[in-house]
């Protein structure tokens, strides 16, 4: 039992250790091309379009960002579609419209996706780009973003994203984690095996979007859903790390749940969808490697909780059986700490806790680096620490609720409270 | 070219293999090299207290021709040191125990460190007799596998052990050793369950919570 144990253990830590050598191999590779990306021959139209529901409070700075980007005269459009909101975001919107600064679209609250799409109908530029209504670019970003999509087989092109509150709990761990995803994503764009194209600020060329009938409005991930239509189609994404889309991330933890769950249910969904992309030779690095290794961490994950779980309470029923055969004396337990017993409980399982420590060090560094975050972590000290503590567990528990979700074939239905 | 990045490169894969493999291997090797330092280490501190119970034995060799007064201030003395010896050694001999699952095992070390035990178990039984200390020993009898209650008893002893400090001296012994001496001693007793502890002689059976043993160790200190 005991052995059994320890081998599944070491299989999962061998296996996890495998991807992060793995990512970091691929970065290694493409260490020099990180930074460069290609110059836009021409800076062509494009057109923004924002959904917005109920966003009174904020979709007039992000229209005036908008309005604000560096981009030639007269070749930046923006669309707002208004999504059925209940407060005064029509009237705030109506105000831009009147100066003709912005196109208005009303429709029935039905969702991002079918918001989009509405827009879809009235977009004349070569270029399309959705942003959240409480999302924006930094100034320069468009240019940086173009240039990849001069290349005929490219269909999207991703800036990097980060979050612009981080006071709560929720908010620091997410910080880092969008820090991470920066990291990642960029990498996976090396190896074309990129599967979201995320919503705010995402560039992409407006007949593909058209050809693949637009935003899937069934979906709980249309962001997800509309990377494998347009790879379906032998098209290409890519990334910059020269952009910046600045977006807001759930503040209180019951808020990042549900997100979670929507994230991790719809890429079940879409997985399921989009089902001969697994193990597909068309798909290469994503259908042979990315999909499939997808699989066997979610096993993994479960896997860890269930032995961290076991080993937990197992620890606490041990503790407590001590705590009675000692008649229940607590002051009896407390004992200077040594050094050299201490240094007998060292071993194999602590060897690798160093190694992994040091690994993630390496993987954290890397992503403060193609973020543009200062190394000296100013101020964010605490941000990393609540990091490495928490992310992990939680997260965990989140893709444990959505594989019994999704595996459970329930029906799972998104009440459009709010476009996110 | 662009089309080049999306293959699925083999030997790519073969090299992450490797290199995870060698970082793996690292791994298990510094565990392997710890564990071997931890046995060299306990052998030599089994080294130390062996010679410390000799120096006990040579001592009371010297008091059967002598007589006891002048030897047990000097054999109190080395029993306290022998005490300390065999305790330290049998807490560092449990963690490394507890976290070593690789490499190489300590049975051998705790082979030693159980006749060592039994050693002392014997000398301090001649001291009472000789010098009329008022110690306690406790020979417990335990086993890893199969004693639902091992655990608990262990924790029993260790919590009497702080309580009532130097006057209460134990001795465990694992019956998962399965050496001859081991065996011996359980005929002797006739163990036949674990947990068992014997008392200054007087064998109790079964799980006995601190109370119990306590009331005990009283009895037993005050009918000697």
């Amino acid at each position: 039992m005991v052995a059994a144990l320890t081998t599944t253990i070491l299989l999962i830590y061998f296996f996890l250790l495998f991807t992060a050598v793995f990512w970091l191999l691929i970065w290694f590779e493409n260490r020099k091309l990180v930074f460069k990306d290609p110059k836009p021959k021409k800076l062509k139209p494009l057109t923004i379009v924002i959904p917005a529901y109920n966003e009174e409070k904020t979709i007039a700075s992000s229209i005036d960002s908008c309005l604000n980007l560096t981009y030639p005269k007269g070749r930046l459009k923006i669309i707002v579609v208004n999504d059925g909101s209940t407060d005064g975001t029509r009237k705030v919107c109506e105000r831009y419209a009147k100066r003709g600064k912005i196109k208005l679209l009303n429709q029935k609250n039905q969702g991002k996706a079918a918001a989009i799409n509405n827009a879809l109908k009235y977009i004349t530029t070569p270029y399309m780009a959705c942003l959240d209504a409480d999302s924006f670019f930094e100034k320069d970003a468009l240019p940086h973003i173009l240039g990849y999509l001069d290349d005929p087989e490219v269909a999207a092109s991703i800036p990097s994203i980060k979050i612009t509150r981080h006071k709560t709990f929720a908010e620091r761990l997410q910080w880092v984690e969008y820090l991470f995803s920066i990291y990642l994503r960029k990498l996976m764009s090396f190896i074309d095996a990129l599967y979201v194209i995320p919503g705010p600020g995402s560039v992409y060329k407006t007949e593909v979007i058209k050809k693949v009938g637009g935003f899937d409005t069934s979906s709980l991930t249309e962001d997800m859903e509309i990377a494998f239509k347009v790879q379906d189609l032998g098209y290409r994404i890519e990334n910059t790390l020269n952009a910046y889309v600045h977006t807001v991330a759930p503040p209180r933890m019951r808020q990042l749940m549900k997100q979670r769950l929507r994230w991790y249910i719809g890429y079940f969904e879409t997985i399921k969808k989009h089902k001969h992309f697994i193990l597909n030779k068309k798909f290469q690095n994503l259908g042979l490697f990315l999909l499939p290794i997808n699989f066997v961490f979610i096993a993994a994950i479960f896997l860890i909780v269930f032995i961290a779980l076991y080993q937990f309470l197992n620890g606490l029923w041990k503790a407590f059986l001590t705590l009675r055969a000692a008649n229940y004396d607590l002051l009896s337990f407390i004992e200077p700490p040594d050094l050299s017993t201490f240094l007998f409980g060292i071993d194999v399982m602590s060897v690798f806790l160093i190694i992994s420590t040091f690994l993630a060090i390496v993987v954290i560094y890397l992503s403060i680096r193609m973020s543009g975050e200062p190394t000296d972590l100013r101020g964010k000290g605490k941000h990393y620490l609540l990091y490495f503590l928490f992310y992990f567990p939680i997260l965990s528990i989140f893709w444990i609720m959505s594989t019994l979700y999704a595996i459970s074939r329930r029906e799972w239905k998104w009440r459009g409270e709010s476009l996110r | 070219m662009e089309m080049a990045r999306r293959e699925f490169k083999v030997r790519r894969m073969v090299a992450v293999f490797i290199i995870t493999l060698i970082v793996f291997s690292t791994g298990i090797l510094l565990g392997t090299l710890i564990s071997t330092g931890k046995i060299s280490f306990l052998s030599q501190e089994l080294e130390e207290a062996r010679s410390s119970v000799e120096g006990m034995e040579l001592q009371f060799l010297i008091a059967d021709t002598v007589g006891p007064e002048a030897s047990c201030t000097y054999l109190s003395k080395q029993s306290e040191i022998v005490g300390v010896q065999a305790d330290a050694l049998g807490e560092k001999l449990a963690l490394a125990e507890e976290a070593g699952k690789f490499g190489p095992t300590f049975t051998t070390v705790k082979q030693a460190y159980t006749n060592l035990l039994i050693q002392d178990w014997l000398i301090f039984n001649r001291l009472k007799k000789t010098c009329n200390t008022n110690q306690t020993l406790i020979l417990y009898f335990y086993n890893n596998q199969n004693c639902e209650h091992c655990h608990e008893q262990g924790a029993v002893l260790t919590y009497l052990k702080k309580k009532m400090g130097g006057q209460l001296l134990i001795f465990p012994i694992d019956v998962g050793l399965d050496t001859p001496i081991v065996n011996l001693l359980l005929d002797i007793y006739d163990v036949r369950e674990y947990p068992t502890v014997v008392i200054n002689d007087k064998i109790s059976t079964g799980f006995i919570s601190a109370t119990e043993l306590q009331k005990k160790i009283e009895g037993a200190g005050s009918s000697a």
